[in-house]
């Protein structure tokens, strides 16, 4: 972790020599700037991604980018930006962090080569995810977006074009690193569990694009190291004075049921935390498809991930589809995504969550609490919902944007994107937003 | 994509014959570059307005712009890039924050892209259809 912080304090370093070279030498240095107000209130008193409730909040859509560009030469460039919006390692407070520092080399028409703090295309907003002007959506849809919490990456990323008359093909490769925070709500506490996880990440994106219609595979490998000595989790032991309960993995594979012998509710089945694993190796799939005719445009996104060696890493499938029409500057939309985690996570939620701690676990050392089934399946970042979002746009201009939204929420047996006890229940969130770019 | 003022554009132009005004469209232009650039036909010059090409035969090409508002950059949209400047802003706003580029750099007065244009080689940018095209810079291409 402390080379991995070292090589980015390294590069910022870099960047920042040359952008203030680049001013000294009197080159081509620009800065522009980007910002959302969002407003968004829900009829639950539940908070949904972290924020959104019945009591309103301005926190889940709003932030401020500054973006600084030196062009040194025709080839040679360099970027920054900054974002102050909602913090991505607690839920109070704000904080501004560098999200992208990177230097680029454009040798010809095909090739860009760059490397630093930098996005790789993922989704197809995903580059552009904090910039709201780019987009006609109040909220990009988190059934899908949500399948990293972060996308920003320290390594670098290489991209070679091919045009091709009316359409252009493009790959793009990429590794990088990132140490993220992963948030796993909690029921039984008043803050969520923000676990640090070491994340390194490669992958390969093409893409095919014409006037009409965009098409974009891409295949990431991810592999997730803990961050840190803390364990999953800690649970205080239901006798005073006994030392909490403290599994000693820092990742672990799955709970295993443990019978205890006895008559209901003296017996049953007890979940205890199963093997340490040192690395969770993650394949993501992502297929994009946008394509315009007329006024008329439609776009659909799939994500995917995949584990083969941790039942309680969150394996799960994602997809969205969006109709939209332009009606001069108002462009009206309507948005169906689903996430779903994998059958094995949702049975092994399920097992956990629903089964009562037996009564000789909680009264025989270490006295397991009667919440101890419910803090482990806090543990476990696992999704079962759809959202359907009717919407509508109003641009200014091309940088300044206006956005409505009702999303409608559906959860099933539960997701962690919501706070609390949520099964089976639906949900509205209103929300409105202007987003401006200068 | 296709502009759709091309006809609205033409009778501007009727009108203007008509009221005696002089035989030259509102917003005609010159493409002009640096000497030292080279040749471009109008697909490529459309490419390097939106970041596509940014060499041709090795050598650099700096597409210039005039800042939003001027007559004579709508016109060169509409007739170069086949396109209104909204369309262009839009997709230079996606392109920029995707990390892939700037747009062409703006000049706020016509003098000041003229002196770019002498004195950067590879530099491509616009004239008003009547300026002299002085030492240093080439007509690449006469629109309408």
């Amino acid at each position: 972790m402390g080379k991995l912080r070292r090589r980015t304090s390294a590069m910022w370093g870099c960047v920042l020599a040359s952008l203030g070279a680049s001013s000294a030498l009197a080159v081509d240095l620009r800065f522009t700037g980007f910002a959302t107000i969002g407003y968004a209130i829900s009829d639950q008193d539940f908070r949904y991604l972290r924020y959104i409730d019945n009591d309103g909040t301005f926190k889940a859509d709003s932030l401020a980018g500054v973006q600084a560009e030196a062009q040194f030469d025709p080839k040679w460039g360099a970027t920054l930006q900054l974002v102050a919006s909602a913090p991505r390692t607690r839920d109070d407070g704000y904080e501004a962090k560098v999200r992208w520092a990177f230097v680029s080399f454009r040798p010809d028409n095909d090739w860009l080569i760059r490397a630093g703090r930098l996005r790789p295309p993922f989704f197809i907003n995903t580059q552009n995810a904090e910039v709201g002007v780019t987009y006609d959506q109040a909220r990009l849809p988190q059934e899908v977006y949500s399948l990293s919490p972060v996308y920003d990456f320290d390594g670098g990323a290489i991209t070679k074009t091919w045009l091709l008359g009316e359409s252009e093909l493009a790959l793009d490769g990429y590794w990088g690193q990132t140490d993220l925070r992963y948030r796993f709500p909690q029921r039984d506490a008043p803050v969520a569990n923000f676990r640090r996880f070491d994340v390194t990440s490669k992958g390969l994106v093409f893409s095919r694009s014409t006037d009409s219609l965009y098409l974009r595979g891409g295949f990431h490998r991810v592999n997730i190291q803990p961050g840190d000595a803390r364990p999953a989790f800690v649970v205080p032991s239901a006798r005073a004075g006994e030392p909490p309960i403290v599994p000693t993995q820092q990742l672990i594979d799955t709970f295993v049921p443990l019978s205890i012998p006895g008559p209901s509710p003296f017996g049953g089945t007890l979940y205890l935390p199963g093997n340490s694993v040192s690395e969770v190796v993650m394949n993501v799939i992502v297929l994009s498809a946008d394509w315009h005719a007329g006024d008329w445009r439609v776009t659909g996104e799939y994500g995917q991930r995949s584990i083969k060696n941790n039942v309680l890493a969150p394996g799960s499938k994602g997809l969205y589809a969006t109709v939209a029409r332009r009606v001069g500057k108002w462009t009206p939309y309507w948005t169906h995504a689903r996430l779903r985690s994998d059958s094995d996570l949702l049975n092994l939620y399920e097992a956990v969550n629903g089964a009562p701690v037996p009564l000789l676990a909680q009264l025989s050392p270490p006295f397991f609490p009667a919440n101890f089934h419910r803090v482990e399946a806090d543990a476990i970042a696992v999704y079962d919902q759809y959202s359907n979002m009717l919407g509508v746009s109003f641009a200014f201009s091309a940088t300044s944007k206006l956005k409505f939204e009702w999303m409608r929420t559906h959860v099933g047996l539960t997701s962690s994107l919501v706070d609390g006890d949520v099964h089976n229940k639906s949900f509205n969130v209103f929300s409105v937003s202007y987003s401006v770019a200068f | 994509m296709r502009s759709s003022s091309k006809p609205v554009l033409s009778l501007v132009l009727v009108l203007g014959v008509c009221n005696g005004a002089p035989a030259m469209a509102p917003g005609s232009f010159v493409v002009v570059a640096n000497v030292d650039t080279p040749a471009l036909d109008p697909d490529t010059l459309q490419k390097v307005y939106l970041g596509k090409v940014v060499e041709v035969g090795g050598r650099p090409i700096i597409p210039v712009n005039l800042t939003k508002g001027n007559t004579l950059r709508a016109a060169f949209m509409e007739q170069v890039l086949e396109q209104d400047d909204e369309k262009f802003v839009a997709y230079w706003t996606v392109r920029r924050y995707i990390g892939k580029g700037s747009p062409p750099r703006e000049f706020a007065t016509m003098q000041e892209q003229l002196e770019f244009l002498r004195k950067t080689p590879g530099a491509v940018g616009y004239l008003e259809e009547s300026a002299e095209i002085k030492q240093g810079l080439k007509a690449v291409m006469k629109k309408p």
